[in-house]
């Protein structure tokens, strides 16, 4: 495969490819241990915030993850037609308690989609789903076009 | 229904996830506009009662 281009994608096309998309994979670490899993997001473009459910029980390995505020990692990437794109936000994931809800934080959770919840088999009121929010301290992009004609001779 | 500034509280239980929570008019309205802020169900004015 021949790399023909490589760019960093601008702050506009982050946020264009963040809001066209809705699952990611969130990674954390606890000491030397990683983890990472498929997660569902909202994004909110002028907050630059990632509003997150996460369903965990407390024997789960990710509740272990998910204590004190851990470091956090989102990469988001999409493919397609000799084209790569890939945003990696990292920041702390802070935990959200229904006490600290606002009419405008419903608005954005509200926005969030819900596709993984689909896959599990409790129903809802037998799961433990906590909010969550990533406010990210660095977020970048980058594109990469690869000629696949050039591949195909 | 339309909150009125009133400060009245209300008690929120959906439906779904049975999650509770007490919240104050603006924030039934984004509630039933949006759905419930846990687990995503579709709320009506019926899942709230005056706290």
């Amino acid at each position: 495969m021949s790399l023909d281009q490589q760019t960093n994608l601008s702050s506009d096309d982050v946020d264009a490819l963040l809001s066209r998309h809705e699952t990611g994979v969130l990674s954390l670490a606890k000491a030397d241990e990683p983890y990472a899993i498929p997660i569902s997001y909202g994004y909110d473009t002028v907050g630059g915030r990632f509003y997150l459910r996460l369903v965990s029980t407390p024997e789960s390995e990710k509740r272990a993850f998910l204590t004190s505020s851990p470091d956090a990692r989102l990469v988001v990437q999409e493919s397609g037609e000799g084209v790569y794109r890939s945003v990696i936000a990292t920041g702390t994931l802070e935990r959200v308690s229904t006490d600290d809800l606002t009419p405008e934080r419903i608005v954005q959770y509200g926005q969030a989609k819900r596709p993984l919840f689909e896959i599990w088999a409790d129903t809802k009121r037998d799961l433990d789903i906590q909010l969550f929010e990533l406010v990210p301290e660095s977020v970048s992009g980058r594109e990469v076009r690869v000629d696949l004609d050039e591949d195909a001779k | 229904m339309m909150y009125m500034p009133d400060g009245t509280d209300f008690t929120f239980v959906c439906p779904e996830c049975a999650e509770s929570m007490v919240v104050n008019g603006p924030m039934r309205d984004a509630l039933i506009e949006n759905g419930c802020v846990v687990c995503a169900s579709s709320v009506s004015s019926q899942s709230f009662s005056r706290a």
